[in-house]
C-alpha cells in the first residue's frame, strides 16, 4: 500500500468507515503482529498489544499529523506500549498464563519464551532455533532493529522514525547486530 | 543528502533503499576500492542472516491468524462505534446547553422589556396626572373669584387626592419632584381670598 492508498484510507476511516477501518486493520495487522510476537514471545501478548495499538489509532487519529509516516506512527505506538509492558514486569514480575491451543495446557510467560515460536516446516528446525537464540542474546536496541525490518516490513528510514532517533545510528545497530548474529551462527555451527 | 559510513551506505543498499543517484555512487566506489567491495559483499551476507529469519506467516497455522485477525477487527469496529456515539453524545450535549442558554438570555430579555415597559407606563401615568392637576390649577388660577364653583374646587380636591393615591407627592423620582414644582407653581397663581388681586378681580366684575 503506496501512501497516497494509505491517506485516503486514513481519511475515510477519520470519517468513521467501518470498511476503511476493516482495509486498516486487514494492511498492517500482520506485520505488527510479527513484530510483538517476536518481541515479547508471547502470541497472547502479541496478540493484545497489536489489539491495543489499533485501539490507539482509533482514539488518537483525529490528531494524526497526515505529513508524518503512518507506518512509522503506528510502529511507535506499538513499540512503546512493548516497552511499557516489559517495564510494568520488571518492576511487578506477574506470570501470566495462557492456554496451549494443541494440548490445552497451561504456559507461562517464561514457558513461552523458552519455547520459541512454534516449528517452521519450510526453514530447518535447528538453524531457525540457533538464530531465535543468536536473536535474543542481542541488546535490546538492536534486536529491535532487526525486528523491525524483518517482521514490521520497515525501510531504515521509517524504523529511525519509529525509534526516533537518527538513520546512522539505526544503521550502525543493525550492522552491528547483524555481524553478532553472524558470528554466533557461525560459532555454533563450527562447535556443532 | 546525508553523509554515511560505507558499512552502512552498503546495507542501504543491499536492502533496497538507497536513491538512484547515491546507488550509482556507491557502485562506482565499491568497483573502484578492493576494500569497499569486501565491505559490500559483508553488508551482503549480513542482510541474507536477517532474510534467513522466518516469516510469521510460515509459522502460525491459518485458522489461529484468522481468529486473532477477527478478534482486533472487531475490537476496532467496536471501538469506532464507541467513539461515534461518543461524539455523538456530546453534540447532542453541547447543541443542548446553547438551545438552553439561548432561551434563557431570551427570557432575561424579555423580563427586562416588560420591566422597562411596567416603569414608563407608570412614569407615564404620573406625569399625565400631574399635568392634568397643573391644567386644573391653571385653569383655577385663571378664572375669576366669584365664579369659582365648588365643582372646581371639588376637582382639584380630586385631582389632588389621586396624586396622593398614587404617590407623586413622594419626591424619590425626578417626575415627582419636576411635577410638583410645576403644581407650586401654578398654586402660587391662584389669588387668595381676600388678597389685593382678588379684590381687584371683584371689583374689575362689579
Amino acid at each position: 500500500m503506496d501512501a497516497q492508498e494509505v491517506t485516503v484510507l486514513l481519511a475515510q476511516c477519520q470519517g468513521g468507515d467501518k470498511h476503511a477501518w476493516d482495509a486498516l486493520v486487514e494492511a498492517y495487522w500482520q506485520r505488527l503482529y510479527g513484530f510483538a510476537w517476536q518481541s515479547t514471545k508471547n502470541p497472547e501478548l502479541a496478540h493484545d498489544l497489536v489489539q491495543e495499538t489499533f485501539l490507539r489509532v482509533v482514539q488518537k487519529l483525529e490528531r494524526y499529523d497526515h505529513r508524518n509516516k503512518f507506518d512509522a506512527w503506528l510502529f511507535r505506538i506499538l513499540v512503546n506500549l512493548i516497552r511499557d509492558h516489559s517495564r510494568a514486569r520488571v518492576r511487578r514480575p506477574i506470570r501470566s498464563t495462557v492456554i496451549d491451543n494443541v494440548t490445552g495446557a497451561e504456559i507461562t510467560d517464561d514457558m513461552a519464551a523458552r519455547t520459541g515460536p512454534p516449528s517452521d516446516p519450510v526453514h530447518h528446525q535447528e538453524d531457525v532455533q540457533r538464530l531465535y537464540e543468536a536473536l535474543e542474546q542481542l541488546p535490546d536496541m538492536d534486536r529491535q532493529v532487526l525486528l523491525l525490518r524483518h517482521y514490521g516490513e520497515m525501510p531504515f528510514k521509517d524504523i529511525a522514525k519509529t525509534l526516533n532517533c537518527p538513520l546512522g545510528t539505526v544503521l550502525a545497530r543493525a550492522h552491528r547486530a547483524l555481524e553478532k548474529l553472524r558470528v554466533f551462527m557461525e560459532v555454533d555451527h563450527e562447535t556443532a | 543528502m546525508k553523509q554515511l559510513k560505507l558499512s552502512q551506505a552498503c546495507l542501504l543498499d543491499v536492502s533496497g533503499e538507497l536513491g538512484s543517484e547515491a546507488r550509482a555512487l556507491l557502485r562506482e566506489h565499491v568497483e573502484t576500492y578492493p576494500d569497499a567491495m569486501l565491505e559490500y559483499d559483508q553488508a551482503l551476507a549480513h542482510f541474507k542472516t536477517l532474510q534467513t529469519l522466518p516469516s510469521m506467516a510460515s509459522q502460525i497455522d491459518q485458522v489461529t491468524l484468522e481468529r486473532m485477525r477477527q478478534q482486533v477487527r472487531q475490537a476496532v469496529r467496536d471501538a469506532v462505534d464507541q467513539q461515534r456515539r461518543t461524539a455523538r453524545w456530546r453534540v447532542a450535549r453541547r447543541l443542548f446547553y446553547r438551545a438552553m442558554s439561548v432561551a434563557a438570555g431570551m427570557a432575561a430579555v424579555l423580563v427586562v422589556m416588560a420591566g422597562v415597559y411596567i416603569v414608563r407606563t407608570h412614569l407615564q401615568a404620573q406625569q399625565e396626572r400631574l399635568m392634568d392637576a397643573e391644567s386644573t390649577f391653571q385653569e383655577m388660577a385663571e378664572s375669576p373669584l366669584p365664579y369659582r364653583s365648588n365643582t372646581s374646587i371639588r376637582r382639584i380636591r380630586s385631582r389632588i387626592d389621586s396624586l396622593d393615591a398614587h404617590n407623586v407627592f413622594d419626591a424619590q423620582s425626578g417626575v415627582g419632584s419636576a411635577g410638583m414644582m410645576r403644581l407650586f407653581n401654578a398654586l402660587d397663581k391662584i389669588p387668595l381670598p381676600g388678597s389685593a388681586e382678588a379684590l381687584q378681580q371683584t371689583g374689575n366684575i362689579q
